[in-house]
């Protein structure tokens, strides 16, 4: 049996092919594995009829929705100027909050919120998720 | 090497940077960056009134159309065919004609060099973080590729041929025969005959000339000073990321090359010097697209490194397998950690646009760029910006929108809404800035969502009074 010995330059040759061919199988396994995919529970939150003017003893009415069925409370508070009004759990699958504008507003302008809390997570981002509607009494 | 290992590495390496071009476009059901978008809409806009635009409806209140069409025909042409959106074939024909590139480079190197050169060039071309980020948006990897061509005609001294290829490079991406222009000629002038460069540029020239007249009054609209002031602000920290590497890798590559008089090495010198000037023009104007320049001067390094290195030799050797290990290691980063090779919205924000789809009532809509975008292309509601340096119409204004996500105070913001009437709606993606100013004014925030790991996506409405808005405690 012949030994076969190979030569400095046959073994930088082979160097050079096993750094393309070991480059190369760990960039196909990357491209495989890293392209990330979204699949994350979007909640939402929106006002009806928001580009009309809405009066003294109207409803306004916050549909609140998410892309999963989860059972997961949410604390949902409702403030008129930044005065708390009410405070309950809900879930947000397709529910919808009625605000009762009071007839005895001040003149000028009024913010109605309704903020969403993540019960769960103590909602980290601080403020809630809110949306609001600004009612200006003359 | 023999010619069966030669076969299979060219082979491997065509497929990796497929891989890597190809699977992030795969995985995302829409285009994964800002110009693609734009070129969707434009070939859109072609099948409909089966014409080259002259006027886009795009952003609000439209503009001139001065891109030159190739690519949204493109488009068009592989949408039929595949009987798909334009949207959906943005997202694969770039990616795809960007691998295309792996083996013209090889072809290309192999007709002047050696095998292993050949092979070193391609490798360094398939697996470039930059390259293979740049794959997704815009034309000039059409470019690049035809260029490539042209530049193998110019060696082999059939300047007619690679007259036609420059002269059809310039209606798939103009920017791209400006970049690879200045080296080309001064390599033709210098190592060749006038006539030579002459018959070279002939073409190119005469339908530049021809386009830019036809299209005369789209130039108007440019407008050089409010480009640098976007570049400052939206583009400096891939500016600041990507400057040390570009001082740095030329110089590696510039300390290895033995002499000039070598054509091939002499050409790509020059290029690569060229590059790295218009790098730097991203301070003065943004006409050639600077923040580009990184793709043009990554491929001629390649050139230059295969040349370099093809001589196997330990030193060599080692540098090879070093560049390799950088390269895959800014994979890692691009593909795990970067925005680069994401979806430009998230899911809330797609869950924005499709609010706005659906209930907007036909207002503008004040929104970032990506946002803009989006919203332009997937319904068809109004968007008040969008980038298109080429064509500014209404600086004032557009810088305005530009300003509006970067202020300092809510006093700007008011008299940004002020002095714009169009802003109607404002949609603020989870990433932009300002909301907190933003609230504090008479509007109605009718619109958010969010997931457990971002902040709102929501659109406002701007209430105003005697078309003014006011803070809500005055």
């Amino acid at each position: 049996m012949v030994r076969k010995y190979y030569t400095f330059k046959q073994f930088r040759e082979m160097l050079f092919v096993i750094t393309i061919i070991l480059i190369s199988l760990l960039a196909i396994l990357l491209s495989l594995i890293s392209p990330y995919k979204q699949e994350a529970t979007v909640y939402e939150l929106w006002l009806s009829n928001y580009s009309s003017t809405v009066e003294k003893g109207e409803n306004i009415t916050f549909f609140i929705n998410s892309n999963s069925e989860s059972n997961k409370l949410f604390s949902i508070a409702i403030y008129f100027d930044s005065k708390l009004k009410a405070n309950f759990l809900s879930t947000l699958n397709k529910n919808s909050i009625k605000v009762n504008l009071p007839n005895d507003l001040d003149k000028g302008k009024h913010r109605i919120s309704v903020v969403v809390f993540d019960t769960s997570t103590g909602d980290w981002f601080g403020q809630g998720h809110q949306l609001f509607y600004t009612v200006n009494v003359l | 090497m023999k010619k069966i290992t030669v076969s299979l590495l060219l082979a491997l390496i065509f497929i990796t940077g497929l891989a890597l071009r190809l699977m992030p476009a795969l995985n995302s059901e829409l285009p994964l960056r800002f110009d693609s978008y734009y070129h969707a809409r434009v070939a859109e806009l072609i099948n409909r009134d089966m014409s080259i635009p002259s006027w886009e409806p795009w952003p609000y209140g439209g503009r001139p159309h001065v891109y030159p069409p190739a690519y949204p025909l493109l488009l068009l042409f592989i949408s039929k065919l595949f009987m798909t959106t334009t949207l959906n074939a943005s997202r694969f024909v770039l990616p795809f004609i960007s691998s295309l590139i792996v083996v013209a480079a090889f072809y290309f190197v192999r007709s002047f060099k050696s095998e292993r050169a050949a092979l070193i060039a391609s490798f360094l071309i398939s697996v470039n973080p930059y390259l293979v980020s740049s794959s997704y948006d815009s034309p000039q990897v059409i470019g690049i590729l035809l260029l490539i061509i042209a530049v193998y005609f110019v060696f082999k001294k059939e300047f007619f041929k690679a007259s036609i290829l420059l002269a059809s490079v310039f209606f798939f991406n103009p920017f791209s025969l400006v970049m690879f222009s200045v080296p080309l000629f001064a390599y033709l002038l210098i190592r060749d005959k006038t006539l030579n460069t002459a018959k070279t540029f002939s073409l190119p020239i005469i339908t530049s000339i021809l386009w830019l007249l036809l299209n005369f009054n789209a130039t108007s609209c440019y407008n050089n000073w409010i480009g640098p002031l976007f570049i400052m602000k939206k583009i400096n920290p891939w500016i600041n990321f990507a400057t040390p590497i570009f001082i740095f890798l030329p110089i590696i590559a510039f300390v290895m090359i033995k002499d000039l008089k070598d054509k091939f090495r002499f050409f790509w010198f020059i290029s690569s010097i060229v590059f790295v000037a218009v790098f730097m023009l991203h301070f003065i104007t943004p006409i050639f697209h600077p923040w580009r320049a990184d793709v043009y001067l990554m491929l001629a390094l390649s050139f230059l490194f295969s040349d370099s290195l093809s001589s196997l030799n330990w030193k060599n050797l080692f540098l090879f397998i070093t560049l390799s290990m950088i390269s895959l290691a800014s994979l890692f980063s691009v593909f795990l950690a970067s925005p680069l090779m994401m979806p430009p919205l998230t899911q809330n924000e797609y869950k924005l646009v499709d609010f706005i789809s659906k209930n907007n009532k036909g207002l503008p809509i004040l929104a970032n760029h990506d946002m803009c975008s989006n919203i332009l292309t997937l319904t068809n509601k109004s968007c008040l910006l969008d980038l298109n340096f080429e064509c500014i119409p209404n600086a004032t204004s557009w810088y305005d929108y530009e300003q509006f996500f970067w202020v300092a105070s809510r006093q700007e913001m008011r008299d940004i809404i002020n002095r714009n009437p169009d802003i109607s709606y404002i949609a603020y993606s989870s990433g932009d800035w300002g909301r907190q100013f933003l609230e504090s004014m008479d509007v109605d925030k009718v619109y958010s969502a969010w997931t457990d790991s971002s902040r709102d996506a929501s659109l406002y409405k701007v209430n105003r009074i005697k078309g003014n808005i006011t803070y809500m405690e005055g």
